[in-house]
């Protein structure tokens, strides 16, 4: 809104009280701008702020890892303590490796202008079958691979069961009933999720992980031999500014 | 525009007069109402919080949580089991999934969907994107022309998808949502084992600036 201003005139009184006046116009204006005082398109990124809050390097891992029902057995949907669920790691079930993790600059999920973290894993099966040291092995259709997304905040893993997403194996078509079940699977598993404040009980979210586990829908067999092969698993996040609704 | 110095700059001892005096306050309040991008510093909003939360992303999501019931060892997933099961039956159309709907109210902006879920049962389906009742054929998991290419969609037994789209919108309410389309060629008769969507989340984003 632009500012009325009266012109001082020659013969006018050119005193502090006019000037006053003057100055007094100016500065209601200026405490009174509004959005219409600023010309559109005005901000740009020179002046403001990033509205990603945090974005942790994705971290990926290449080489062929296996979990057994051995060593990686799926103990149940939701399953607490998180402690038992195998984090997906560059020496796979056996452990000690490098977990698939990120670890993101703290993050209050109670901040009201946290829009969310979002979370992208996408994790290849190569194999999910009986390996078995003689025979045909157990029906590659009987075995399931299971994956899900944890939160670490404050001092706590939380488990995101609704995040837990499964692939049976397949029997492929044409192989022969000696092979059918030796067959590799080459399968994409994705899984996207939002976290929000109410996954965690702290207000402070600084890492997550991706974790894994292989079934079996019946006991027979050998449980070192049932194996889940993964192969390239990529996690990435991205934490945003904004209102979450 | 930046200002660089009042347009008359009045030197220490130099009479005042009162042209020079309007001409400097003339060149404030010709401003004020034209503010632009000259008139602010770089990285004048340093901090986030100086923003309003609805500034950039306004973030929306739905999900359910569903046991899908695998023991190891013992057996294998069901869709009986939990109640949060949807199972959206053999008729051959978009049927929206349940739990994956969102109505909001947005500005003219592009909204980001993002929709991952479980599917239980080896039937072929199909899963798509929906807003405001349009299915987005970019986003359709399996063929469009089915008709055309029957093997064109997923029929690989319990898995895993995610589907995703950015669609600009005009400002007002939509309504956006994660819908299934029963193919009947594995199973023309369905019985017993209906296919089922089970752990499953819906994320919009709107993408304010």
């Amino acid at each position: 809104m632009p500012i009325t201003y009266s012109r001082i005139s020659n013969g006018d009184a050119f005193d502090a009280s006019s000037l006053n006046t003057s100055f007094s116009s100016i500065e209601t204006s200026l405490n009174g701008l509004t959005q219409a005082d600023v010309a559109p398109e005005t901000f740009g990124r020179d002046h403001l702020p990033g509205l990603v809050v945090a974005v942790p390097t994705p971290i990926s891992q290449v080489a062929v890892v296996e979990y057994t029902r051995a060593n990686a057995a799926y103990v149940g949907w939701g399953h607490t303590p998180v402690t038992d669920w195998d984090t997906i790691n560059t020496n796979g079930g056996a452990g000690g490796g490098t977990d698939l993790e990120l670890t993101i600059s703290a993050v209050d999920p109670t901040d009201s202008k946290y829009g969310g973290v979002l979370v992208f894993l996408n994790a290849q099966v190569q194999a999910l079958r009986d390996f078995p040291s003689s025979g045909p092995g157990e029906p590659q259709n009987e075995f399931f691979g299971i994956f899900a997304i944890q939160v670490y905040a404050g001092s706590s893993w939380f488990h995101l069961a609704r995040t837990e997403r499964y692939v049976r194996g397949d029997i492929l078509t044409g192989a022969t009933a000696a092979t059918q079940s030796l067959q590799s699977l080459f399968f994409d598993i994705p899984i996207r999720t939002l976290i929000r404040a109410s996954d965690v009980s702290n207000n402070s979210i600084t890492k997550i992980r991706a974790v894994c586990a292989i079934a079996k829908l019946d006991s027979a067999g050998t449980a070192a031999d049932h194996k889940l092969q993964l192969k390239r698993c990529t996690l990435s996040a991205i934490a945003l500014q904004g209102s979450l609704s | 525009m930046a200002w660089k110095f009042p347009k008359r700059k009045i030197e220490s001892g130099e009479p005042t007069g009162v042209e020079d005096i309007n001409e400097n306050f003339a060149e404030y309040s010709q401003e004020s109402g034209s503010i632009n991008e000259h008139n602010f510093r770089s990285n004048a909003i340093s901090s986030r919080t100086e923003l309003a939360a609805t500034a950039g992303f306004v973030i929306t999501s739905a999900s359910q949580a569903v046991n899908p019931n695998i023991v190891n060892g013992s057996s294998g997933p069901d869709n009986s089991t939990d109640g949060n099961n949807d199972i959206p039956g053999t008729t051959n159309a978009w049927t929206p999934i349940d739990d994956l709907s969102i109505t909001l109210k947005t500005e003219d902006s592009p909204l980001w969907v993002l929709v991952s879920l479980q599917h239980f049962g080896s039937a072929d389906v199909s899963f798509a994107i929906s807003i405001d009742g349009y299915v987005l054929p970019e986003s359709i998991i399996g063929g469009v022309t089915y008709d055309n290419d029957p093997d064109s969609n997923p029929n690989s037994g319990e898995s895993p998808y995610v589907l995703d789209a950015v669609v600009p919108v005009i400002a007002g309410t939509h309504v956006v949502r994660a819908v299934v389309k029963f193919r009947s060629r594995v199973f023309s008769t369905a019985t017993g084992s209906l296919n089922a969507i089970q752990n499953r989340e819906l994320i919009v984003v709107e993408m304010r600036r």
